[in-house]
């Protein structure tokens, strides 16, 4: 990675989005289910989203942004140690977010009820582990 | 007061997140995240859901100072926190471009709680500009809220007596509000 390549942010830097492109792929592909998944900076950029659209449209991300940072500010306060990641379960279905090892970015995910909680976090960790050696 | 709530609102790199500190007298819960836009504010960290912090008034009663955000991205928090509040301190920056504009936005989308709560706006860093921003605010809200009582400060958010006095004038202008609205329907 050049030196450009570091101080640009990761939303702008066109080979992260490709490697986060292929990482929510792969995502899909573990998990039928899947609804949306997002890459984001932990500012509230979308770096990628599957599937692919154009929209401009970036609630997901900012509000998972927001959501990231209250349950890491928790765990702080609670002296926890070191945050793993936020399930949302509602009755059509559940979202989780779960940070990007050693990187300022999150991974959420949105999967319908046909999926099992339990897969939804171990797959989410091994893409977002993999995307992290990727990068 | 049945409800002490503050809300700190304004763009980012206003000083809202300072000015929570230097008021609060618990340790700020803060949510800073990474600041990839450099090119909207030049710092290291940004607020990316809400800062807390607490004046105690009493042994069961406290003021909770809560910031929001400046970036637009995460206006869903304006909606939410702007509920719960009494009143709003909306910090500038006087290096802003178009600072009375600015002030005017700001205020339509904190329309209901500056309808129904009190509002104070503080102008940072007017170090840089001199007094030129502040008939700006001034002239845009007599041009855009024609008889609402703003008041309109210049303020250093690292200041305690800044922001105490900005803080307490924000308490006096809902008392004067409520009374104001009680005395009209009576």
């Amino acid at each position: 990675m050049t030196d450009t390549a570091e101080l640009m942010p990761p939303h702008r830097d066109p080979h992260t989005v490709d490697i986060a492109h292929r990482a929510l792929a792969v995502l899909g592909e573990l998990s039928p289910s899947l609804g949306i998944a997002v890459v984001l900076t932990d500012d509230g950029f979308e770096v990628a989203r599957h599937p692919r659209r154009d929209s401009a449209d970036q609630r997901l991300a900012s509000m998972a942004s927001s959501l990231q940072a209250l349950s890491e500010a928790i765990v702080r306060e609670l002296r926890l140690g070191a945050p793993g990641y936020v399930i949302i379960e509602a009755t059509e279905g559940h979202v989780l977010l779960r940070r990007v090892p050693g990187r300022q970015m999150v991974l959420a995910a949105v999967f319908d009820s046909d999926e099992s909680v339990g897969k939804a976090i171990s797959v989410s960790r091994k893409v977002a582990e993999d995307f992290s050696a990727a990068i | 007061m049945a409800e002490h709530v503050i809300l700190f609102a304004g763009p980012m790199g206003a000083g809202k997140t300072t000015a929570i500190r230097t008021l609060s007298e618990i340790e700020v819960v803060s949510t800073e995240a990474a600041n990839t836009d450099r090119e909207t504010a030049d710092k290291e960290t940004t607020t990316v859901a809400l800062d807390y912090g607490e004046i105690g008034l009493g042994p069961d009663d406290k003021v909770r100072l809560y910031g929001v955000p400046g970036q637009r991205r995460f206006d869903f928090m304006w909606t939410i926190m702007q509920e719960r509040a009494m009143g709003l301190i909306l910090l500038v920056h006087a290096d802003a471009p178009d600072v009375g504009s600015l002030v005017v936005e700001h205020l339509r989308e904190f329309e209901h709680l500056a309808r129904r709560g009190g509002v104070v706006v503080g102008i940072s860093r007017s170090d840089l500009t001199g007094p030129q921003p502040v008939n700006e605010v001034h002239a845009a809200l007599a041009g855009q809220l024609p008889g609402v009582l703003i008041p309109i400060f210049t303020v250093d958010p690292r200041d305690a007596g800044h922001m105490r006095m900005t803080l307490m004038t924000l308490i006096a202008n809902i008392e004067t509000r409520t009374a104001l609205t009680a005395g009209a329907t009576e």
